[in-house]
């Protein structure tokens, strides 16, 4: 993984040096960390082991980010990164390419209670689960979206129509009530 | 943005999950294991410069700097060490201490081995030291009084026998914390030749064969050992160490393995220290150049 090229190093912010600066920033983010890993894996265990795995890297590789103000696309590209390695590695996790388990429409009907909108969401395949959770959880814009995806504004925008569609279709019921 | 967007951002708001313990446990385990931040690049970054520099630094290791130093020790006496025809001394130490400022550093220097090898290695050794000397004045010139900082080089005779010999430089660089790194120097006496690792073998492919045993290695310590931890694919901490260069670090340990170092943080985390991996000598047997059998068995 080139962490060299990965767009967060334009200048003008502070640089990272220390544990404790480090420490702090990781604190800051692990929420967003968490929620994209559990995004690309779907379970805690390996979700901690993504972002144990990308601290170790991120540590490792500090003197690459050169502005700290990028220090959270620049984490959440690494934790991306780190949890496809290991989804490609292990075929015991869940694979990228699985079915979604969007509820047909006879089953849908017998759905008495309502899905959340993180089950609603968890519903969707991949790549439709990233988008979602860094686009309305994280509230990060499309450009750092395709940075940390490795992709580009058109498909991440594309992504998320496709995403929004299928959300509204699983959810249609709770947001016309 | 439509209501279908602002109807998810809000909810997404609300249902956020938080993390739950065992996940915030591991990341506070993970943070309290790193290492604390120093100055990793600098090691990379002294080599070449050494390279770059070699005619300005022994001009300056010969005329200058021992004037110009805060504290010159002058040449130690010799300290013979073992074997009959090569010996090592210490023919120079650059000391410097204030409240914030260590450096220790000791020159040493082959003797009693009239060879080119001899001459190319305490050539080597003077070129590095003196661009470790430098490196430390002008850090201190940087950080004036707001670091703390230390140097210390080392060395020791791993091996001295009639077949071979091998010295050990340690270089110990403290900033903020420390690094470690070694530079090994070996003599094969029977030919009165400089060795580097690619010269042991006769195929190019060797580094194939120690990067697979050390993978090995690595992969048998880390699952008997949670506590150890290496940069593998395997791990997941990192990409796996491709090669084993020609002029990479070793040694031959008492039993006639071949013993691979890395460095500090190059194959793992800090706490890892500078590991080693004996090559059992019937790996490299067959791969290994007949005039290298004899150092094996």
């Amino acid at each position: 993984m080139d962490y060299k090229s990965d767009g967060f190093t334009d200048r003008g912010g502070m640089i990272l040096t220390d544990k404790d600066a480090f420490c702090e920033h990781i604190r800051l983010c692990e929420k967003s960390m968490y929620s994209l890993a559990l995004s690309i894996v779907r379970n805690d265990s390996d979700a901690g082991e993504i972002i144990s795995e990308s601290i170790y890297r991120a540590y490792k590789n500090l003197d690459t980010l050169k502005n700290e103000n990028s220090f959270k696309p620049w984490i959440l590209r690494i934790v991306h990164n780190t949890a496809v390695e290991m989804i490609r590695k292990n075929s015991k996790i869940i694979s990228m390419g699985e079915t979604p388990d969007i509820p047909d429409d006879s089953s849908e009907n017998d759905i008495t209670t309502r899905l959340t909108v993180f089950e609603a969401v968890n519903c969707l395949k991949q790549p439709y689960r990233t988008v979602v959770v860094l686009f309305y959880y994280e509230n990060l814009s499309v450009s750092k979206i395709a940075q940390i995806t490795n992709t580009n504004m058109g498909a991440v925008k594309k992504q998320l129509s496709r995403a929004r569609n299928m959300l509204r279709e699983i959810l249609k019921e709770d947001f016309n009530a | 943005m439509n209501d279908f967007d602002k109807y998810i951002k809000r909810k997404a708001a609300e249902e956020q999950p938080d993390i739950p313990d065992s996940v915030k446990n591991r990341i506070e385990q993970t943070l309290e294991d790193l290492p604390e931040k120093e100055p990793v690049i600098k090691q990379i970054h002294i080599l070449p410069r050494v390279a770059a520099s070699v005619a300005c630094f022994v001009f300056i290791i010969l005329f200058l700097l021992p004037n110009v130093s805060v504290t010159y020790a002058q040449a130690l006496e010799q300290i013979p060490v073992i074997g009959d025809i090569v010996r090592v001394v210490t023919i120079r130490n650059y000391f410097y201490s204030d409240d914030r400022h260590q450096m220790n550093i000791d020159v040493p220097q082959i003797e009693g081995e009239n060879s080119e090898a001899a001459d190319y290695i305490n050539k080597d050794v003077s070129e590095l030291t003196t661009a470790l000397v430098n490196q430390f004045y002008k850090d201190l010139e940087t950080t004036h009084n707001n670091g703390y900082g230390s140097m210390q080089v080392d060395y020791e005779t791993i091996t001295n026998t009639d077949r071979w010999f091998t010295l050990k430089l340690s270089v110990l660089e403290t900033a903020a914390s420390s690094n470690t790194y070694y530079k090994f120097y070996h003599i094969d006496k029977k030919q009165g030749k400089i060795v580097k690792l690619g010269d042991l073998f006769t195929t190019d492919d060797f580094s194939d064969v120690l990067v697979s045993e050390i993978k090995k290695q690595m992969k048998e310590q880390m699952e008997k050992d949670e506590s150890i931890l290496y940069w593998t694919n395997e791990s997941g901490l990192g990409e796996d160490f491709a090669t084993v260069s020609a002029d990479h670090n070793f040694y031959w340990n008492d039993n006639g393995d071949l013993v691979i170092i890395f460095d500090k943080y190059e194959v793992g985390p800090g706490v890892m220290g500078t590991p080693e991996f004996a090559i059992d000598k019937d790996v490299i047997r067959d791969i290994l150049k007949p005039e290298f059998k004899d150092v094996i068995s």
